[in-house]
C-alpha cells in the first residue's frame, strides 16, 4: 500500500520526492492505470505518492508579455476553456479540447502528459510546436530542458526520481499567426491518437512550425517540412508538397512498416489540411 | 390498460440513484475471495500442479484443481455439446482456461496465490483458424466430438440454385468477413455463493438462472434441489452471460469450504475468459432477373467457435437460416460450417450469426442494384418478404410480416438524406440501407417458458417468472402483460423473478424471446388465474351456474354482485388451495431437415429496416455516422419507450461492430485496446415503431432485443461504400480500410478528369 502526501509548497514536495520510492501524482489519469495494473500483477507499488495538484506554482499561466510560461499543473479542461490560452496558444487549447473525455480533461495535466512520455501525447505535440522548455526542479536545484531532449524513448524520460516539472517556458510563433491542431483516433472521443499534427504559420512564413505526433518515439518538429514552407509560396500546392514531405520524413525515420499504408496518405492529407486551415485562420485574423 | 404505455421501467429509480446492487456488488465483508489460475497458451497437457507455494502465502485457504470437482467436468448451455471444462482436467484446450482455483481471506492473497501456483505444461501443436482446423491430420480440439474438428454443418437447400444462377440476368459474387466482438456489458461478471441448510446458494449475474442451477448441480454431482440460484440484478448481458462464467467456481468453493465466497472478474479477465461473437467468413453468390427479382442464393459460411461449442450450433444454424436476408429467394443452397479451434471460445452475442450474414445479404442487394442500374431501396421493397411468401426453409409466412411497412417508414428519410448528400474537400457523405428478419426463440427446437400469477389473500397479486431481466426490460413488459390481462393497474402486482426456489424455468433471456415466449406464458398464467377466481367465486357463493367476470379488479356476477377477489382467495385458502394460475408456452416449430434445412424453425419473425448517413473525412479517413433511422416491426409495443431504448442501444452497438470492434486474443484484452463506441460516436437516432400484429404473440407482440442491432452495420457499410464508390465487405471498417478505399476512389476520379 502506498502512502499519500499533499504538500502545500514546492519545497515540501521536493523534500517528499527525495524520499526513496516516491512518485509524483498529478491528475492521475496515466498513473492510476499504471498503479492498478501493478497491483493486479502483484508488482511493486510506489511507497509514497506525492500529490502536486495543490501547488500554486504549478498553475501559473503567463501569456502576455515576453516570458510566456505554462505551469505543469494546468489541466486540459482549463486550457481548453481559458480565453487567454485560446487567444494566444490556440494550438494547445485545441489539443487540450481533444484529449480523452471530459473526465480526463478535468484532471489530466500537461505536466503528466509530458512526464508520462507517450509517443501519442496530444498536449506534448502542441507544446513542442510552442518550443516549450521544461523547468525541472529537485532538491539539487533547477534545470531547463527542451522537450525534444526530455523524452528519450517511448515512455522514457531523463527525469530522475526526485525531479518535478514546474512548468514550461514557451515561445509562440510571431503574431499574427494561424495555429491548428488535428488528431486522428479510432473513435471520436477517448481515443489514443493514431496520429496528431500541430501546425503554426505566421504571415511571413518566417517561423513555421510543424509537429507530428504518434509516429515517432516522441512528437517531433519536422525541420525539412518547415524549411520547405519557409521557402515556398503559400497556397494549396505548398500545403500539398509539405504534406508529402511530412510523409516522406515519416518513412525515412520509421521505414515502411505495415502501418505506413495508412499513415503515409493520412500524414500527407492531415498536414496539408492543417496548413491550409492555419493559413485561412491567419488571413481571417489580419 | 397499461399495455402500450411507456411506463417507467421497474427498478429505474434505484439504478439512477446508484442504489441497485448488481451481482458484482454481492460480496460482503468477511467473504472468502477466489482467483483463477489460467493457462497462458493452448493446447497443453498439464504435467503437474504444485499448490504449495500458494498455500504458504498468508491468507490462502485452499487451492482447488480438477480433482476437487465432485461431479461432471463437461458443462455447456446446449445439451448436445456439453464440452467446457471449468477447471481443466489434465488437458488445456484454449488459452486462459482455468487450471486451478485459489480461495483466500483477502483478494490480494487470492491473487498472489493464483500467481504462485506452479503449473507445468507440455504445450502441443494446435489449430487456430477454420482452415487449420479442417486440414487433414489436424490435431483434434475435442477428440470426444464425433465430427472431428467440424462442430456442425448446416445446409439449406431449396429449389435449384445452380441452374437458377445460370439463367440469371445478373450474378454477383463476393466474400465478406466479420471479426470477433466482445459484449462489454457495463457490469462485469460477479457474484457470491454460500452454504445454507446443506445446500449451495448462489447469487450472481446471469441470463438464465435455471440453466445455471442444472449445470452447477451436475458439476457438484448433486440433485438440482441442492443448488439454489438467485439472479442478481444484472448489468447487461448481450449473450455474454448465457454461458456459465464465475458460477461453477463459486459453487465449488462454497460446497467444499461451507463458507461464503465471492468472485468478481476484472474487466480484463472478463474479456479473456468469456465468449465472443463469432467472426464469420461468408462467400455469397446471388442471381437476379433483369427486373431485379432475386432468383437464387448460393452461400458458404465458415466459422471458428474456439475450443468450446458454447452457442456455436445456434450461431451456425441461425446464420444459415437467415442467409437470404428478408427477401424472397426461391432457389437456395447454403452451407454453413463451424469448426473447433484452440482459440478462446465464441458464443452467443445479440443476434447469433444474423448480424454477420446481414452484412453479406445487404451488400449483395446493393451489388445487384448497381449491376442492373436500379435503385437499391426499390429493389429491397420489391423483394421484401410479404405475407403469403415462403422463407428459404419453406416456411409459409401467414401473418405478421411488417417488413414492407418498415421500409416505407424509412424511405422518405432515406430519400431526403440522399438528396442532401455532399462531397467537399474535407468530407464525402453516403447513405446506406440495411434490412433484416429474425426468428424469435431457439431455432427448430423446443424452448418453453413457464410462469405463475397468484392472487394473494391481502388483495395484491404476485407474478412469478424465471425470466432474467438483464436490463432489457422483461420485468416491466411481463408485469404490463399480466396487468393488462387481469385488468389491473401494474402497481397492484408484485414481481418475484429469477429465483430457482420460487420461480419456474422461463428459459434463457436470449434470442429476443422473453416478450414473445414468457409473455405468452404470463398471459396463460393470468388467464388460468382468472378462471380459478371465477370458479372459486361460484364455489364460494354456492351458485354453480352463475355468470361471473373479472372486471376493474372485481368479480362481478350477472345478478349484480361485486366481490373482492381476495375474498375468494381466502375462501379457497380454507381448503388449502392457492389462487395461482399456471402458464406455459412453447412456440409452434418443427425441427429442420438435416439435409435440406427445410421446416418451420420459428413460430414468429421480427422485421426491421434501417438507413444510415455517414460522413467520411477525406484527410483522416475517420467515419462519423451522423444519423440512423430505424424502423422495427415489433408486433405490438408493450412499452414503446422500452422499445425505443432497445433500438437506440442496438444501433450504437451495431455501429461499434461496423466501425471499430475487433477482438484479437491476447492483444485487446482491455478497454484501452478494445474500442467500443462512446457518446461522441453515437449518431442521431430516429427510432420508428411498426406494429404488424403477430397472431401468436401476447397482444400481438414479438421481440426487438437483437433485431435492434442487426441492420445497423450493413446500413453503415453501405453508406461508407456509397461515399467512397466501392463496397465495404469487411468489418470493422477501420481507418486503414477506409483510407485504402478513399485513395483508390480518388485515383479513379483523377483518371476520369
Ligand atoms: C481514458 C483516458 C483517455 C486519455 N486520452 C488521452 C488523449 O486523448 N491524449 C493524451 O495525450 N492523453 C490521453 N490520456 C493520457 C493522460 O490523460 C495524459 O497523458 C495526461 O496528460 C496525464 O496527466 P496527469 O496529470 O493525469 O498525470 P499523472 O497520471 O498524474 O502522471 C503521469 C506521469 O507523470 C508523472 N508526473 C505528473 N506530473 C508531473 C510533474 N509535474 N513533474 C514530474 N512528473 C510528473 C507522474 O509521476 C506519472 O509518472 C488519456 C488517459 C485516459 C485514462
Amino acid at each position: 500500500m502506498s502512502r499519500f502526501l499533499t504538500p502545500a509548497t514546492v519545497q515540501e514536495a521536493l523534500e517528499a520526492l527525495a524520499q526513496p520510492g516516491a512518485k509524483v501524482l498529478a491528475g492521475g489519469t496515466d498513473l492510476m492505470i499504471f498503479l492498478r495494473q501493478a497491483r493486479m500483477n502483484g508488482a511493486e507499488l510506489p511507497e509514497l505518492l506525492v500529490d502536486v495538484t495543490r501547488l500554486p506554482e504549478l498553475k501559473r499561466l503567463e501569456l502576455d508579455g515576453p516570458g510566456c510560461y505554462l505551469g505543469a499543473g494546468l489541466t486540459f479542461r482549463f486550457l481548453d476553456e481559458s480565453p487567454e490560452a485560446r487567444r494566444h496558444i490556440p494550438v494547445l487549447a485545441q489539443a487540450a479540447s481533444m484529449v480523452g473525455s471530459m473526465q480526463v480533461r478535468q484532471t489530466g495535466t500537461i505536466g503528466g502528459n509530458v512526464a508520462n512520455g507517450s509517443p501519442a501525447a496530444d498536449g506534448m505535440s502542441a507544446l513542442v510546436a510552442l518550443d516549450a522548455v521544461a523547468e525541472i526542479a529537485s532538491l539539487e536545484g533547477v534545470r531547463h530542458c527542451p522537450l525534444s531532449e526530455l523524452i528519450t524513448a517511448p515512455n522514457q524520460t531523463t527525469l530522475t526520481p526526485g525531479e518535478l516539472i514546474l512548468g514550461y517556458a514557451i515561445t509562440p510563433p510571431p503574431e499574427p499567426e494561424g495555429q491548428v491542431f488535428l488528431k486522428v483516433g479510432r473513435r471520436h472521443e477517448v481515443a489514443v491518437s493514431r496520429l496528431n499534427l500541430a501546425a503554426c504559420l505566421d504571415r511571413d512564413l518566417a517561423d513555421p512550425r510543424v509537429v507530428l505526433g504518434s509516429c515517432f518515439p516522441s512528437p517531433r518538429r519536422l525541420a525539412d517540412v518547415e524549411a520547405l514552407i519557409k521557402n515556398g509560396k503559400p497556397g494549396p500546392a505548398l500545403w500539398q508538397a509539405a504534406g508529402e514531405q511530412a510523409a516522406g520524413h515519416f518513412t525515412d525515420v520509421c521505414g515502411w512498416r505495415s502501418s505506413a499504408t495508412y499513415k503515409v496518405p493520412a500524414i500527407t492529407r492531415i498536414t496539408a489540411r492543417a496548413l491550409k486551415r492555419a493559413w485561412a485562420q491567419l488571413e481571417d485574423r489580419s | 390498460m397499461s399495455l402500450g404505455q411507456s411506463l417507467i421501467r421497474v427498478g429505474t429509480l434505484g439504478k439512477v440513484r446508484g442504489e441497485t446492487r448488481y451481482g458484482f456488488d454481492m460480496p460482503q465483508e468477511g467473504d472468502l475471495q477466489l482467483a483463477c489460475v489460467r493457462a497462458p497458451k493452448a493446447p497443453a497437457k498439464i504435467l503437474s500442479i504444485d499448490p504449495s507455494p500458494a498455500m504458504s502465502i498468508p491468507g490462502v485457504i485452499r487451492v482447488f484443481t480438477a480433482e476437487d470437482v465432485p461431479g461432471e467436468h463437461r458443462l455447456g448451455i446446449i445439451a448436445v455439446t456439453q464440452d467446457q471444462e471449468f477447471i481443466a482436467p489434465g488437458w488445456v484446450r484454449q488459452p486462459y482456461q482455468c487450471v486451478a482455483l485459489v480461495a483466500a481471506e483477502t483478494l490480494e492473497a487470492a491473487r498472489a496465490g493464483a500467481r504462485a501456483v506452479k503449473v507445468e505444461y507440455d504445450f502441443q501443436p494446435g489449430v487456430y483458424s477454420f482452415e487449420e482446423a479442417m486440414a487433414p491430420d489436424a490435431p483434434l480440439v475435442q477428440p470426444e466430438h464425433p465430427g472431428g474438428n467440424l462442430l456442425r454443418e448446416n445446409k439449406i437447400k431449396q429449389g435449384d440454385a445452380d441452374s437458377a444462377l445460370k439463367d440469371a440476368a445478373v450474378v454477383v459474387e463476393a466474400t465478406y468477413t466479420t471479426e470477433r466482438v466482445e459484449h462489454c456489458a457495463l457490469e462485469v461478471e460477479g457474484g457470491r455463493a454460500w452454504w445454507e441448510d446443506g445446500r449451495v446458494m448462489l447469487k450472481a449475474c446471469t441470463q438464465n438462472p435455471h440453466y445455471d442451477q442444472a449445470d452447477i448441480a451436475k458439476f457438484l454431482g448433486v440433485p438440482t434441489e441442492r443448488v439454489r440460484v438467485i439472479q442478481a440484478e444484472t448489468g447487461g448481458g448481450f449473450g455474454g452471460k448465457l454461458d456459465l462464467s464465475i458460477q461453477p467456481f463459486l459453487a465449488l468453493a462454497a460446497w467444499h469450504l461451507k463458507r461464503p465466497v465471492c468472485l468478481r472478474y476484472s474487466r480484463e479477465e472478463s474479456i479473456m475468459a468469456t465468449g465472443k461473437r463469432h467472426g464469420l467468413w461468408m462467400h455469397f453468390i446471388s442471381g437476379a432477373d433483369e427486373q431485379g427479382n432475386i432468383l437464387a442464393l448460393k452461400a458458404r459460411i465458415n466459422g471458428d467457435t474456439g475450443a468450446f461449442a458454447s452457442y456455436g450450433l445456434a450461431v451456425n444454424q441461425r446464420a444459415a437460416v437467415h442467409a437470404t436476408g428478408p427477401y424472397r429467394t426461391a432457389n437456395v443452397d447454403v452451407i454453413a460450417r463451424m469448426a473447433y479451434t484452440n482459440n478462446t471460445f465464441n458464443g452467443a452475442m445479440r443476434g447469433f450469426g444474423c448480424p454477420q450474414v446481414a452484412l453479406a445479404h445487404e451488400a449483395q442487394i446493393d451489388a445487384i442494384a448497381a449491376e442492373l442500374g436500379l435503385d437499391p431501396f426499390d429493389l429491397r421493397k420489391q423483394n421484401a418478404l410479404r405475407q403469403g411468401d415462403h422463407t428459404c426453409t419453406g416456411q409459409l409466412l401467414r401473418a405478421g410480416v411488417g417488413l414492407s411497412e418498415c421500409l416505407e417508414r424509412i424511405e422518405p428519410i432515406y430519400r431526403k438524406w440522399l438528396s442532401e448528400l455532399k462531397h467537399t474537400d474535407d468530407y464525402r457523405e453516403g447513405v446506406g440501407v440495411g434490412a433484416m428478419f429474425y426468428g424469435i426463440g431457439n431455432t427448430g427446437a423446443s424452448n418453453p417458458s413457464t410462469a405463475q400469477v397468484e392472487w394473494m389473500p391481502d388483495g395484491r397479486v404476485t407474478l412469478y417468472t424465471g425470466a432474467a431481466d438483464i436490463g432489457q426490460g422483461s420485468d416491466t413488459v411481463l408485469l404490463q402483460i399480466a396487468a393488462s390481462r387481469l385488468g389491473l393497474p401494474v402497481e397492484q402486482i408484485d414481481l418475484c423473478r429469477g429465483d430457482t426456489d420460487k420461480t419456474t424455468n422461463a428459459g434463457a433471456t436470449s434470442a429476443s424471446r422473453q416478450t414473445y415466449i414468457s409473455g405468452n406464458a404470463v398471459m396463460g398464467a393470468a388467464a388460468n388465474l382468472e378462471m380459478q377466481l371465477l370458479q372459486g367465486a361460484r364455489d364460494m357463493l354456492k351458485e354453480r351456474h352463475l355468470e361471473v367476470e373479472l372486471r376493474d379488479g372485481l368479480l362481478k356476477t350477472s345478478d349484480g354482485r361485486e366481490i373482492e377477489p381476495a375474498e375468494v382467495v381466502r375462501h379457497l385458502a380454507k381448503s388449502g388451495v392457492r389462487a395461482m394460475g399456471e402458464g406455459r408456452f412453447d412456440p409452434n416449430f418443427t425441427a429442420l431437415d438435416p439435409e435440406t434445412g427445410q421446416g418451420r424453425p420459428y413460430a414468429a419473425y421480427a422485421y426491421a429496416a434501417q438507413c444510415a448517413r455517414v460522413r467520411v473525412d477525406t484527410a483522416s479517413a475517420m467515419v462519423k455516422v451522423t444519423d440512423v433511422a430505424a424502423a422495427h416491426d415489433v408486433g405490438r409495443a408493450v412499452n414503446p419507450r422500452a422499445v425505443q431504448g432497445q433500438i437506440c442501444g442496438g444501433v450504437v452497438m451495431g455501429l461499434g461492430m461496423a466501425l471499430m470492434e475487433e477482438y484479437v486474443q491476447g492483444r485487446t484484452d482491455n478497454l484501452q485496446s478494445y474500442h467500443i463506441p462512446t457518446a461522441a460516436d453515437a449518431p442521431n437516432i430516429t427510432p420508428l415503431i411498426v406494429e404488424e400484429p403477430e397472431p401468436t404473440g401476447p397482444y400481438g407482440a414479438k421481440g426487438v432485443g437483437e433485431p435492434a442491432l442487426i441492420p445497423t452495420a450493413p446500413a453503415i457499410a453501405g453508406a461508407v461504400g456509397q461515399a467512397l464508390g466501392r463496397p465495404m465487405r469487411h468489418l470493422p471498417i477501420t481507418l486503414e480500410r477506409v483510407m485504402e478505399a478513399l485513395t483508390a476512389a480518388e485515383g479513379e476520379t483523377n483518371c476520369e478528369d
